[in-house]
């Protein structure tokens, strides 16, 4: 392990240790420079901010919510990425509907996306 | 879900991001969840990218440039110029850290002797409070004396 646990000169709004650990659980990555950890960790929190705001603008509503969050993943590019953690949510009916209602059984009331 | 906090960033480091760029909007906990789930994939999404380009250039460790450069990659060039500010800010202040260490070495006082001067100071420091709590023990007796003595005029 090459990134030091020395505290930043400047402040960083979410906490690099944790950034480390989440970028090395990706594979092949090895060995970071701890400036590079502190340009991820910046660069994530203007992610936070960029994705906020962009959901925010596009729905012109008072709050976020999932439905407003999965609309800006799937419709702008830059996001595309997230469409598998933020797909569109669908109801059990439009589920079954898609796998052509093989489980009719399967009576749960869940709302939630048909990839879970 | 619990599991894997401890591979998410914390919650409430990213309220108060969130926060912050939205003062008066209220975010439902679910979107919330999600932004931290978001910021995990990009995180991935990044560091992969910025692994390939430091493969690319033969280099063992991934440096800030190949950060940078990941982001322009995946679109998210806009970032680059904030994360390339702080990056020299940060440069910026190791270099008065350094300079500042440094200044103490070029006073060409040889260690021993600042030693000897902490000592002495040290010693000063001790003395003085020494006569401050003497100072204070006898306060404290003028004070019990002067007690003692309205008392006894006192019928008991």
């Amino acid at each position: 392990m090459d990134v030091k646990s020395s505290k930043p000169p400047v402040a960083t709004g979410l906490p690099m240790s944790r950034v480390k650990i989440i970028m090395k659980s990706s594979p092949d990555v090895d060995h970071i420079s701890p400036d590079a950890l502190f340009a991820m960790t910046k660069a994530t929190e203007l992610f936070v901010a960029h994705l906020s705001n962009e959901t925010f603008k596009n729905n012109d509503k008072k709050g976020i919510e999932y439905c407003e969050l999965a609309n800006v993943v799937n419709n702008d590019d830059i996001f595309g990425f997230l469409q598998e953690v933020i797909p569109h949510k669908i109801t059990v009916r439009e589920y079954w509907k898609l796998i052509g209602k093989v489980d009719e059984d399967d009576d749960s009331e869940k709302s939630s996306s048909e990839s879970e | 879900m619990a599991e894997d906090d401890d591979l998410n960033l914390p919650r409430a480091a990213i309220n108060k991001l969130i926060k912050e760029t939205l003062p008066q909007v209220r975010v439902s906990n679910e979107a919330r969840e999600l932004i931290v789930s978001c910021c995990n994939e990009f995180i991935h999404l990044v560091s992969s990218e910025a692994n390939d380009i430091c493969n690319k250039n033969t280099k063992k460790t991934i440096m800030p440039e190949h950060v940078l450069e990941a982001l322009s990659g995946l679109g998210f060039e806009s970032y680059v110029p904030e994360c390339q500010e702080v990056l020299t800010e940060c440069k910026h202040v190791a270099l008065k850290k350094r300079r500042g260490s440094s200044r103490l070495e070029n006073l060409g006082i040889p260690e021993e002797e600042l030693l000897r001067q902490q000592q002495e100071l040290f010693a000063q420091a001790r003395q003085q409070q020494l006569e401050e709590e003497q100072q204070e023990w006898l306060q404290h007796q003028m004070e019990l004396a002067k007690e003692t003595s309205s008392q006894q005029e006192e019928p008991s």
